[in-house]
């Protein structure tokens, strides 16, 4: 008997001093266009994961990571997700189902202040199908330990030829957002 | 006679074969699109579309396909300078209430011909000839007893302008169309529209400067009247509107209009909001008026505001509720409420059908009715 305990204590103690926690919440993206006014936009809520990892006294946080399948992102047109999918997604992650959207923060430090539970800076990495590439981001934790994040990423660094369709023409900077929640 | 419904069914047939794209204000506000320039060739929007607008038009419907730029367009076209489209609306009407007239009727709404010439890189011409109904360009007109003349006598040029691109943010147009003001509804006896004259065949002459960028677009233009408004109608003046995209889905319009006329001043202070988010799109308008009887010096408000939500069940599927205000003050009194239930399907690129619920109460009528629309489109 106490033999099966201790098993039990060992198996579960990484999670009992781990202060994972798990998230719920959505990733959008915004790009300018060559005409005024016309912007175009998408999002999804549905993550393949999205976890934070702090130490117990939430001062640290050690890991983030987020998944997003591709095929997910919406802009309300149906046949526009699909191109988006097919003609940029799929040539990222070299015609590998799904494409796989990942960014990993693994280092970061951290300060509590007056308004906000903490607040982080690091280096996130990103890896978008087989393109990789690190922006530097920062986290603002509130009291519920819900975030928003929000960076620039350009598309020729990525790689990604600038996507155009019958005159109009995406610029080179793309925003990200996103917001979440703890479950 | 057999031979004239022969060939009025053929026509109706040739609208429906090639017609095309359909009024799509409320999926722009969807989209979040904040600029007319996205889909139409005009930066004040309405009239013809461009190559993005009808590849939009093409997705959003049920029979959607991707448009290409092809052939498909080539007549007439002179190598894409010139373009043509033909609009028709036909309404069946049925009245729900105690009415002494056609409870029910059918008939053609609206024909219009759209003609845009691209003189240049940064000129273009655009001109619209219309036929509507006797009712619709005169008010005060009983649309079952009015005796309709024929087509040719009831063809106006609806609109008639030049555009100038200084540059893609700054835009002058030249000619006679409806004012840019508040939302672009499609209806035009709503109360925002038709009390604020901006019916069908109010087409002032208006020399209009619109500048834009991805914060904001501003309009500022002048008026004067158009040679074939009747003489007590004519007017001249001077508007302003303003849309800020406070967010990346919500837009702010404030806008302002003086016009001096014949028999009457009027002042106009308005603002509009668009809101699109995921299926949703929501829109609004609140407009006061304060007129002038310039005779008697008699002055009297009015109060005219919509609010509308759409949802889209599916891309090409919309339902929406509306509800409209006006209140008119003596010696025009009026109070009325407006409450409408509608519902949008995009059978394809060519053709869609509206069916609207309408109940509309005044202090002593309360008159319910339901509209049937064809939309066919051709470009």
């Amino acid at each position: 008997m106490r033999n099966v305990l201790i098993t039990l204590f060992l198996i579960f103690s990484p999670v009992l001093f781990s202060k994972e926690i798990l998230y719920s919440g959505d990733v959008s993206f915004r790009a300018e266009t060559n005409v005024p006014g016309l912007t175009i936009e998408g999002s999804s809520k549905i993550f393949k994961k999205l976890s934070a990892d702090f130490s117990d006294d939430l001062l640290t946080l050690k890991k983030i990571e987020v998944e997003l399948d591709a095929q997910t992102l919406k802009t309300g047109i149906d046949l526009r997700d699909q191109h988006m999918f097919e003609k940029v997604f799929l040539v990222l992650s070299a015609k590998e189902k799904p494409a796989l959207l990942k960014m990993n923060l693994d280092k970061a430090t951290c300060e509590k202040t007056a308004s906000i539970l903490i607040k982080c800076n690091g280096e996130a990495n990103f890896l978008f199908g087989k393109k990789a590439f690190s922006k530097k981001i920062e986290l603002n934790f509130d009291k519920n330990q819900n975030t928003d994040v929000s960076f620039n990423i350009s598309l020729k660094e990525l790689a990604i030829e600038i996507p155009s369709y019958l005159g109009i023409e995406l610029e080179d900077s793309v925003v990200i957002k996103m917001k979440v929640f703890k479950k | 006679m057999r031979l004239k419904s022969f060939f009025r069914f053929l026509i109706l047939l040739t609208l429906f074969l090639f017609s095309s794209h359909i009024f799509a204000y409320p999926t722009y506000i969807r989209l979040n699109y904040s600029s007319c320039l996205a889909c139409h060739q005009s930066a004040e929007g309405g009239g013809s579309l461009s190559a993005y607008g009808k590849g939009i038009a093409y997705t959003e419907s049920y029979l959607s396909r991707e448009y290409t730029a092809t052939k498909e367009n080539s007549f007439l076209n002179f190598e894409g300078k010139m373009e043509h489209s033909l609009e028709a609306r036909v309404m069946v009407l049925e009245r729900l209430y105690d009415y002494s007239g056609n409870k029910t009727r059918i008939f053609p709404m609206q024909l219009d011909y759209t003609n845009s010439i691209k003189w240049k890189k940064d000129l273009r011409q655009e001109i619209t000839f219309a036929v509507a109904p006797n009712t619709a360009r005169q008010k005060g007109v009983d649309s079952d007893t009015a005796k309709q003349s024929s087509w040719i006598n009831r063809l106006y040029l609806r609109t008639f302008k030049l555009d100038y691109s200084i540059d893609k943010n700054n835009h002058l147009v030249f000619g006679g169309s409806n004012l840019p003001m508040g939302l672009h509804l499609i209806d035009h006896t709503a109360y925002v529209r038709e009390r604020n004259r901006l019916g069908v065949s109010d087409v002032p002459i208006q020399v209009q400067y619109l500048r834009l960028n991805k914060q904001w677009q501003q309009t500022y233009l002048l008026f004067a009247p158009n040679p074939s408004d009747n003489i007590a109608n004519r007017e001249s003046g001077f508007a302003t509107k303003q849309e800020f995209f406070l967010m990346p889905n919500l837009v702010l319009g404030p806008q302002t209009l003086l016009a001096f006329g014949k028999s009457i001043n009027r002042g106009l202070l308005g603002a509009f909001t668009k809101w699109g988010a995921g299926p949703w799109a929501i829109m609004s308008e609140l407009d006061f008026t304060k007129r002038e009887i310039k005779n008697s010096k008699m002055k009297f408000d009015q109060w005219s505001s919509l609010i509308e939500a759409h949802y889209f069940i599916q891309e090409y599927f919309r339902t929406s509720l509306g509800v409209q205000f006006l209140k008119v003050d003596s010696p025009f009194s009026e109070k009325e409420e407006l409450y409408t239930f509608n519902n949008e399907f995009k059978f394809s690129p060519h053709v869609s059908f509206i069916v609207e619920y309408r109940q509309k109460s005044t202090d002593l009528l309360l008159e319910k009715t339901l509209f049937g629309q064809i939309f066919l489109n051709w470009w």
